[in-house]
């Protein structure tokens, strides 16, 4: 049997070329919007990291304004500081405040300024840099926000340091 | 002639492949470029500033209490000296300095490679004095967040700014 190859019609090439065209058109557009879509959602997901991250270190920030850590000496007012002289106290959870009534994994508070060095206890506070208030393990992540810690010095006055509050509990993850 | 044709006709579609790509490339540019004022706004750097106001400082301005930051603020813009005679705003310039550093430690290798700090002061008719600016590094990149915060003082109000640059 003799095969006849097929002909087409310069118009059926022609359809064909366009239809050709139309493809290699519609999926260099799905390519290119799979690529803007995927920048867009790493922008998104570093938004969404960072919002999450302020909303914790506001968090954090309202451990500061508790009463057990606020400043509230009725002689000067300190918005926003953590009185040392109470922390230092309640160094350890020894009373379970922490732990239980704030459901908090790990609290600490460091010194930045002027650079002290140590962890602070009852023989060398004030001069040291850090006061853990609770340690327990976690494995919820560590966030930090600064406040002003302050303490009495010897002749009375309020001595401030700028220091970083630090906490990690499941309602900051 | 047929080849001619054909050839032509895949330039044709090259040409047009490149400009749409090119448009395409444009539009994501400036899509992507588009600064938003609210995401450089930073809760850390507004934390920062707020809490540096109540530190402690090596000035005394009346007898031996030490001033703190605020207080040194204040006596940077009255033109005042520290009980050790030395200038009011150089101690604040010094004590700055020493706290960003500790605080942000910029370098082209850290996570943070600049920062720029300011203080002004703005009276009520809104006219801006500059009372210190300190740089360090370049902080030319559209990577940064910045804040600001301000307290009363006098006929006016004392501002603070930092923008870290990443």
């Amino acid at each position: 049997m003799k095969s006849y190859p097929a002909r087409y019609s310069k118009a059926q090439i022609k359809i064909q070329e366009m239809a050709f065209v139309l493809v290699a058109f519609v999926v260099f557009f799905v390519i290119a919007g799979l690529f803007y879509l995927s920048l867009r959602m790493s922008g998104v997901r570093g938004d969404v990291q960072a919002q999450s991250e302020s909303d914790a270190q506001e968090l954090i920030r309202t451990l500061a304004e508790t009463p057990e850590l606020r400043w509230s000496s009725t002689a000067s007012d300190c918005e926003g500081c953590i009185d040392m002289d109470k922390a230092i106290l309640l160094k350890d959870d020894k009373l379970k405040i922490f732990s239980e009534l704030w459901n908090v994994d790990r609290l600490s508070l460091e010194i930045i300024y002027p650079e002290k060095n140590g962890e602070c206890s009852s023989v060398n506070y004030p001069e040291c840099g850090e006061i853990t208030l609770l340690n327990k393990s976690t494995s919820y992540k560590l966030y930090g926000s600064f406040v002003s810690l302050c303490r009495l010095d010897s002749s009375g006055s309020r001595i401030c340091y700028l220091g970083k509050i630090y906490s990690s509990a499941k309602e900051l993850k | 002639m047929r080849d001619k044709k054909a050839q032509e006709e895949v330039v044709g579609f090259a040409v047009v492949v490149v400009l749409v790509s090119v448009i395409f490339v444009i539009i994501l540019g400036f899509s992507m470029n588009k600064p938003t004022t609210q995401d450089k706004q930073s809760t850390d750097v507004r934390q920062f500033l707020e809490s540096i106001r109540e530190v402690t400082t090596d000035c005394s301005l009346s007898g031996s209490i030490p001033a703190n930051l605020k207080e040194l603020m204040g006596a940077c813009y009255s033109r005042t000296y520290c009980s050790s005679g030395a200038k009011a705003c150089d101690e604040l310039n010094n004590t700055m300095k020493d706290i960003l550093e500790a605080s942000y430690s910029p370098s082209e290798e850290a996570h943070i490679k600049a920062y720029i700090f300011s203080i002004d002061f703005e009276t009520s008719s809104s006219q801006r004095e500059n009372l210190i600016t300190q740089k360090s590094g370049n902080c030319s990149s559209n990577s940064y967040r910045e804040s600001d915060d301000f307290f009363p003082y006098t006929n006016g109000q004392i501002f603070t700014e930092l923008r870290l640059c990443y």
